[in-house]
């Protein structure tokens, strides 16, 4: 429930990322076979199997099936980037685990700078940054200070789950990629590759053209792909990168990292982590009352909550925080967040919206009845009407409506 | 004439109804803002409101909840 005046964080998923594309660029994208099965597998399955049955028709076959199954060939330097490009074998060879930690090591440096911006803009890229700006997530108060300020929505952003973030992360950064230089069409196809690459397996980097090679640096700060060093020639794609194509579809996704939160019925909140993202994560919303070496006490009380609420931050979020973030131990109970928990949370919220506002014009002094009931007939049934009294003669619509219903009161009276 | 407003509706239990009457007749908003009272529920009020309405109202919560911690440190 989003009423006036505030915005929550949507995640626009692939479909409606490519459906808001210039026709142009999608024609393109589709020149290329990863492109082509990662849409492929997002699609209901009924789209699914007509696709397959049209393509199996021999006649006619429409040319844009038949092109996007030509392996691509793209202008330009000799032997173009492909996926299958074969190296000697990597002397600094890197094992799944030093992937896996690098990813969230720089993943979580993105999140911390979000959680403690005034720490100054050394801990993360000027890329980052201009991303982070460029999607909401944080402001700058003043000009002149380089200090910056987390929004509502970074907050939200923070809450949510790490395959979310990353895809939210990437659409940004894709709106500002034409800015820098960068081909769209280029990093989306880039991107599909990788998300189809087997994860511990280095790629080479030959044939990759300047502005690819800026893109992937870029994805290297993010923590998507690692590379030992810039003239090393070759890459590796991290679970982050894997993940892109699967936000929706969960079961794509390897195992995240075990949750290590154990939430009693009394609001206590057990977390074993020496995690400062976690702990600045949990002070959004709860209060830490002990630190332990290995080990932090927190409780949820009305206070916390109401801060995280008017920050912007929605109930529903802190519960799916919590659901993911929570001990393995704790899915032996019926139900993961003990339901008191929850829906006090959930109540809390509701005590702040004993309101419920809508903008609108009111409409009033009618001179008889039946002018009165013709108008909001129609506004009824235009779906705008909400509220009318017959007894007093007043009627609402929303604003939205206005125009319309003055467009028929006009010509009513003529 | 038909009169036509613009403004927000209101839709809320009478208790806040009352509530938003006695900020209206006291002048805790700086001036009324309230331009028609519709029903038991429904209120219409001025545009410019919204965030100071919700800003008094969090106030008044706080003043009345009991909040069993503090009096326990004191």
């Amino acid at each position: 429930m989003s009423f006036y005046g505030e915005k929550t964080l949507t995640c626009k998923n692939l479909l409606d990322y490519l459906k808001s594309l210039p026709r142009e660029t999608l024609d393109k994208l589709y020149n290329h076979p990863a492109t082509c099965l990662a849409v492929f597998r997002e699609l209901p399955e009924l789209s699914r199997h007509f696709i397959l049955r049209v393509f199996f028709v021999l006649k006619p076959i429409q040319h844009v099936t038949v092109a996007s199954w030509i392996p691509p060939h793209e202008p330009g330097k000799g032997k173009p980037w492909t996926m299958s490009a074969t190296l000697e074998s990597d002397p600094h060879q890197r094992d799944l685990d030093f992937l896996e930690k690098y990813a969230m090591d720089r993943w979580e440096s993105v999140l911390q700078f979000l959680v403690q911006p005034r720490q100054g803009a050394t801990a993360i890229s000027r890329d980052a940054m201009r991303t982070l700006l460029h999607a909401g997530l944080i402001e700058s108060d003043e000009s002149e200070s380089p200090n910056m300020q987390i929004t509502s929505s970074g907050f939200q952003f923070l809450l949510l789950d790490t395959a979310s973030q990353v895809w939210f992360f990437i659409l940004k950064y894709l709106e500002t990629v034409t800015e820098r230089g960068l081909s769209l069409v280029e990093c989306l196809t880039f991107l599909f590759k990788l998300s189809f690459s087997t994860l511990g397996k280095d790629y080479s980097m030959e044939g990759m053209d300047d502005r690819l090679l800026t893109f992937l640096q870029h994805l290297r700060e993010f923590g998507l792909v690692y590379l030992r060093k810039r003239s090393s020639g070759r890459f590796y794609p991290t679970r982050l990168a894997l993940n892109i194509t699967a936000g929706q579809n969960k079961d794509h996704i390897d195992a995240p990292k075990q949750g290590n939160l154990i939430i009693e019925t009394n609001y206590r909140i057990y977390a074993h982590t020496t995690s400062e993202l976690q702990i600045a994560l949990l002070n959004i919303f709860s209060e830490i009352e002990g630190r332990f070496p290995d080990m932090i006490v927190a409780t949820i009380t009305r206070g916390s909550v109401r801060s995280a609420l008017q920050k912007g931050i929605a109930a529903e979020q802190i519960i799916s925080f919590l659901r993911q973030h929570c001990h393995p131990q704790m899915y032996k109970q019926h139900s993961v967040v003990p339901r008191t928990v929850a829906d006090q949370i959930k109540l809390w919220e509701l005590e702040r919206e004993r309101l419920e506002i809508t903008e609108g014009v009111l409409y009033k002094d009618f001179m008889s009845v039946h002018d009165f009931s013709l108008l909001s007939n129609f506004a009824s049934s235009k779906g705008v009407l909400i509220y009318s009294d017959e007894k007093q003669r007043t009627m609402v619509v929303t604003k939205k409506g206005h125009p319309s219903i003055k467009q028929f009161w006009k010509e009513q009276s003529k | 004439m038909v009169n036509v407003i613009k403004g927000l509706l209101i839709k809320c239990d009478p208790v806040m109804k009352q509530f938003i009457l006695h900020l209206d007749d006291t002048l805790k908003l700086g001036s009324k803002f309230v331009l028609v009272d519709l029903d038991e529920c429904h209120l219409f009020v001025q545009q410019e409101v919204y965030n100071s309405l919700k800003n008094l109202i969090d106030e008044q919560y706080e003043k009345v909840y009991y909040n069993q911690k503090s009096s326990l440190d004191s």
